[in-house]
């Protein structure tokens, strides 16, 4: 056995929302910046990854709601 | 008249012992004097000021006499809309021209309720929602904090934190989105409140999070809180997220023959020794008055679930800025870049974020229902010195998982100062309730002043000569 530490499988998901970002803004940004970034994105990718491990039925619906609009407000308000 | 709690203000401008105009030039005086030396103030509305103070002392002479904010000066934090000319800013440099033809809804409802519009105070630029980490992300400088100037005001409704601690002003409006009145209201000493979601309409504020924000008052009392919030509140035909009910403020309906008060296991996990000591004496005046009981908070990702309809909401609320290329005008480097992140949140993750969060407020009202309110550390850390990054929740660099899930589930909490440390530093003490129980938040925070006078105690502010009227 030689000791070593397997290299990490490459994050697909990761590098792949990094490359949209990267398309997008990266022009614009210093190595530097990138780099930060790079960090938020990393970020933000272990946080919906948390959420999608949340287990939801389809009844489990946002409290947000439409409201549909009309000049003057709805009946009851 | 300056430290003086707006029940007792109110009292001596409606039998007359005081003049609104005298306490407008004192305030404006005090604005002008001293507001620089905290980054405070964004404008002086000093014309708009004088008309209403003096409107308001021919009405109050002619026996018509508003309520208990009638002739009272206050500052706005620089997210509402002002019209007449007076800008508001956003907080964002390349925004400082900004105008708009009419007022947002809380500040014509101030205007009904008789009370004065004294300054726009300072903010973190776009209330911190481009991902600031250092105090010094606004135009206007960093929010310095009136008690040890040396540290930030807090954010992002710095500049009302500092006004209210100060003396500057009697009460001021903030907003919340994840922090932002119960941050600046704890560092500098006084009291905020958050309301529940919907309770004050947003028109004509600034959106960062349509989902998430909120406008509230900072004061020097929880009972002053209470008594702005009831000006401000009720529904808008022009904000649908607005509550169809009034809020009327009564003081009876927040007393309780005795408390029960909810405290989370390990709420003290990462707090600053002197937090944790100031919080444990003021646990001493909670079980003088209640039962403090041990509750659990439902085991969920609140703050990945806060992070993730921020940052989602955030990035589209300020499209335009980004499309206009006004991002690389903003005042932190980091707020020039850090929302191009946000394009990750895919529709179904952002979607998801909001149905959990359904599940979190659900499991937490079941949690909050055992309770007349949830206490905590008003912060965790003490005001940060200003030449350093901080920790930020938003970031996930330090815990805040109750301010997650009160600001996910769109919970009241009234922020009040429960100590100082040895360094003269505020520590604060915040009490959380179920969705709708402002009166029952502000009732425990009246409950924990009147036995404690740490409302009472004010920074060391210089001296401002006396008003001598208009130049």
């Amino acid at each position: 056995m030689s000791g070593e530490t397997p290299a990490p499988a490459p994050d697909d998901e990761l590098e792949a929302l990094w490359a949209m970002i990267r398309t997008r803004h990266g022009a614009r940004l210093g190595a530097a910046e990138l780099a930060d970034l790079r960090q938020s994105v990393e970020g933000l990718v272990t946080l919906v990854r948390t959420l999608r491990a949340v287990p939801l039925a389809n009844a489990d619906a946002p409290l947000e709601i439409l409201v549909p609009h009309r000049a003057g407000g709805r009946p009851g308000a | 008249m300056i430290f003086t709690p707006l029940r007792q203000l109110g009292e001596q401008i409606r039998s007359r012992a005081l003049s609104p105009v005298a306490l407008t030039e004192a305030v404006l005086a005090r604005l002008s004097a001293l507001g620089p030396a905290y980054n405070a103030v964004v404008t002086i509305t000093a014309e708009r000021a004088r008309a209403q103070a003096r409107a308001a002392e021919r009405e109050i002479a002619a026996g018509t006499y508003r309520g208990p904010l009638h002739g009272i000066p206050y500052g706005a934090k620089d997210l509402l809309a002002t019209a007449g000319g007076i800008p508001t800013t956003w907080g964002a440099a390349p925004l400082r021209g900004q105008t708009f033809d009419t007022d947002a809804t809380a500040i014509r409802k101030l205007d009904e309720a008789g009370a004065i519009l004294a300054a726009k105070l300072a903010m973190v630029e776009l209330a911190g929602g481009m991902g600031y980490r250092q105090p010094t992300a606004s135009f206007t400088g960093p929010g310095i904090n009136p008690w040890k100037t040396g540290h930030w005001s807090g954010g992002s409704s710095s500049g009302s934190g500092s006004a209210v601690a100060a003396g500057l002003v009697p009460f001021a409006l903030g907003s919340e989105t994840w922090g932002s009145i119960l941050s600046p209201a704890g560092y500098c000493g006084v009291a905020g409140l958050r309301p529940t979601y919907g309770r004050v309409s947003r028109h004509g504020a600034m959106t960062l999070s349509w989902t998430l924000d909120k406008i509230g008052p900072l004061a020097l009392t929880a009972d002053d809180c209470g008594l702005v919030l009831e000006a401000i509140a009720g529904p808008d035909p022009d904000d649908a997220s607005t509550i169809p009910a009034p809020f009327r403020y009564d003081p009876a309906a927040g007393r309780r023959p005795r408390w029960r008060f909810g405290l989370v296991r390990d709420a003290l996990t990462g707090c600053e020794d002197s937090v944790r000591a100031a919080f444990d004496r003021s646990l001493d005046e909670l079980r003088a008055i209640g039962d403090v009981v041990e509750i659990a908070l439902p085991d969920l990702p609140f703050e990945a679930i806060a992070r993730i309809i921020l940052g989602a909401e955030a990035a589209s609320a300020f499209e335009d800025l980004v499309e206009r290329g006004l991002l690389a005008g903003l005042t932190a480097p980091e707020d020039r870049y850090t929302t191009y992140s946000r394009d990750v949140i895919l529709a179904r993750d952002y979607l998801r974020a909001l149905r959990v969060r359904a599940v979190a407020a659900r499991e937490a009202d079941r949690v909050l229902a055992g309770v007349d309110a949830v206490v905590a550390p008003g912060r965790p850390i003490l005001a940060p010195p200003l030449d350093k990054e901080f920790r930020s929740a938003l970031r996930g660099t330090v815990n805040d998982a109750l301010g997650a899930l009160g600001n996910i589930a769109g919970l009241p909490a009234v922020i009040v100062p429960n100590g100082l440390d040895p360094g003269g530093l505020p520590t604060s003490l915040q009490f959380v309730g179920r969705a709708y129980d402002e009166n029952t938040v502000l009732g425990a925070a009246c409950a924990y002043q009147a036995r404690t006078d740490w409302h009472r105690r004010h920074p060391p502010v210089a001296e401002v000569p006396p008003a001598t009227g208009q130049p």
